[in-house]
């Protein structure tokens, strides 16, 4: 084809250029698709150049999602370690398509690339999966008892409940067909897609929870950052402490009040925490992101702060030793002798307001984690002198004085390691103290 | 979706001819749909279908040639399924069907519009390509882009046109350059 010609067949075909572009918006009529297809029924030449258009289109956008993929897993590759496997698997996979990751990532031994993209956690009273399985893209998944949480090979982590039946679709991805769930996408990794029978939900770097039923019905509660919506024919951006329900596809999400209760089941169990007994409950979404200003009288809190954090070698914390930890602390100084990335865990007691009431309070919990606990941090300066690399952006704790435990507070750590015992005698007055916990492979 | 495990395990130059093949699928499959999920639908379809008959191609057969049969085959299976379901979508099942044979003009190695269009988009300003991967890889609306970036919607929509214009003048002249050469 000559310029010359292009030019003019480009000039006669403003308008069905224009409504090629408009026809996946909400905006598009009815009218305006029969006038398209009435374009393209009579012409050949309307054909072709919308052919092409089209053509170049999906090369354009593989050029652009290529190079933005590239763009994000170098920034990754060099702030992150211990990401090998979604790396190598990144490099064919992700950056290329779904499905031809799929077949790629079937290949014999001639190739090196990892066939795993999404194993189990940790579980909590469930039937026929256990801790440490792996799944191949194209696995369904059906959960007839109990709650799992699912370690996706781009670290975006899968809280699911019973029943609930999911296929995993890809090293960032699933298809979710009935259940309930949390999903946590930490970091700078984004994109993390679900598609459902009514919604298709794409991550934007947060943490929401999800419940498809039997019917279909999806409904999004997202927790922090935001989610994109792209069920319907014109997407939509949700944000933290909303929520949505899709009845149907291509039909737009309404809004619906934002209630979590629901999710905080699966919530814990995404930051692996398997159970907790006694006065304690894990912080609800929301609450994690300031633990310096959620005050509780009534129990001890646990706040998961930041998750893979490498702590060099050297690195002092106040034990790393199973048995029983209690004051004084000052001869218990351990040196990591090597780097370690952990996942930190605020544990608090917050009253707010001091009462005149002198008389200890003695709180009691039994704490469960789906991975060992590696290290402890007890006292008021290491605690401080932690916060900036483990604590949440914008903790709130600069204020917080008596920090640490006391004289009659006492912390066992089980000989498994993922078990911790706490007995807290409090006055009105903040307790805290970090567990750090082995980061998930 | 539900993608069973394959039981053959095709070879590499399998593999790597379908590798290299994928953006035109993909092209092939827009082509003939449109904009829109059943383009998507389609060449997943072609890459599990290509998958179970890779034993049927023969490597010294053109790989291409053989998977636009496959695709062909793909393309007008959605529209059938979506006719059969009454689904409406943004080309009849009689336009599609038309369209179909025009994207295959476009598939043909001599034509390599992905290798033009790389060159072109490298010339692209950053203020543009931010533009094009909202557009055609976040797939936000105008109205979005607009609200995100302050632009008025109208000189957005103009400013789209003029750069896809642009692209297109340019690829069609490298495509004539690399023919004359």
């Amino acid at each position: 084809m000559s310029e010359s010609i292009h030019h003019d067949k480009t000039d006669g075909f403003k308008e069905l250029e224009s409504m090629l572009l408009n026809s996946v918006n909400a905006d598009f009529s009815g009218a305006d698709r029969d006038l398209l297809n009435s374009l393209l029924r009579e012409s050949a030449d309307a054909r072709a150049f919308a052919s092409e258009l089209l053509f170049d289109d999906a090369l354009l956008a593989d050029s652009l999602s290529t190079e933005a993929a590239e763009a994000s897993f170098r920034d990754k590759a060099s702030s992150r370690q211990n990401s090998t496997v979604w790396i190598r698997i990144a490099a064919v996979v992700v950056i290329c398509l779904i499905p031809l990751g799929w077949m790629v990532s079937h290949q014999g031994s001639t190739q090196t690339i990892e066939t795993t993209v999404a194993s189990i956690q940790g579980t909590n009273r469930i039937t026929g999966l256990k801790h440490g399985q792996t799944f191949q893209i194209g696995e369904r998944v059906e959960i007839e008892r109990g709650r799992a949480v699912l370690r996706f090979a781009s670290g975006a982590k899968f809280a699911i409940e019973a029943p609930a039946s999911f296929v995993i679709t890809g090293p960032n991805g699933a298809d979710l067909d009935v259940g309930r769930a949390t999903i946590r996408v930490p970091g700078e990794i984004k994109g993390f897609t679900l598609v459902t029978p009514t919604e298709k939900i794409v991550d934007l770097g947060t943490a929401f929870g999800i419940e498809v039923a039997e019917n279909g019905t999806t409904s999004v509660a997202v927790f922090e950052g935001e989610v994109e919506l792209l069920g319907a024919s014109r997407a939509r951006r949700i944000f933290a402490g909303q929520s949505t329900q899709s009845t149907q596809s291509k039909l737009p999400a309404q809004s619906i009040p934002h209630l979590v209760d629901a999710f905080l089941n699966t919530w814990e169990t995404s930051f692996g925490v398997e159970s907790v007994r006694g006065d304690l409950r894990v912080s609800r979404p929301g609450e994690r992101l300031a633990p310096g200003l959620v005050i509780d009288s009534s129990s001890l809190l646990l706040f998961p702060e930041r998750e893979n954090v490498t702590l060099p070698e050297g690195y002092a914390l106040n034990s790393t030793r199973t048995g029983l930890h209690q004051y004084p602390f000052r001869s218990q100084i351990e040196y990591l002798t090597e780097s370690l990335t952990v996942d930190s865990y605020l544990l608090q007691y917050h009253p707010g307001v001091k009462t005149s009431s002198s008389k200890d309070r003695v709180f009691t919990a039994e704490l469960h984690f789906d991975r060992p606990v590696v290290g402890l941090i007890l006292r008021p300066d290491q605690l401080d002198a932690s916060d900036a690399v483990l604590a949440m952006p914008g903790a709130q704790l600069k204020n917080i004085s008596r920090r640490g435990i006391n004289k009659d507070d006492q912390v066992e750590l089980s000989d498994d390691r993922r078990t911790l015992y706490i007995r807290m005698s409090i006055q009105d007055s903040v307790d805290q103290i970090r567990v750090l916990v082995e980061a998930g492979a | 979706m539900n993608l069973s495990t394959p039981d053959n395990n095709p070879d590499a130059s399998f593999v790597s001819a379908l590798t290299r093949l994928q953006s035109r699928l993909r092209g092939y499959c827009q082509a003939a749909l449109g904009h829109g999920d059943e383009a998507a639908e389609a060449l997943q379809r072609t890459n599990i279908t290509l998958w179970k008959k890779s034993e049927d191609w023969d490597p010294k057969q053109d790989f291409s040639r053989w998977a636009i049969s496959i695709a062909r085959f793909e393309v007008l299976g959605v529209v059938r399924d979506r006719q059969r379901t009454h689904q409406r979508f943004i080309f009849d099942p009689d336009v599609a069907e038309q369209m179909v044979d025009e994207a295959s003009e476009l598939v043909t190695p001599s034509s390599d519009r992905q290798e033009a269009l790389e060159f072109c988009l490298a010339k692209v300003s950053q203020k543009n390509r931010d533009l094009l991967t909202a557009y055609f890889v976040r797939g936000e609306t105008f109205q979005e882009i607009a609200t995100t970036t302050g632009r008025g919607l109208s000189a957005l929509k103009v400013a789209m046109m003029r750069l896809r214009g642009s692209l297109r003048s340019c690829i069609e002249s490298q495509i004539g350059k690399e023919a004359s050469a």
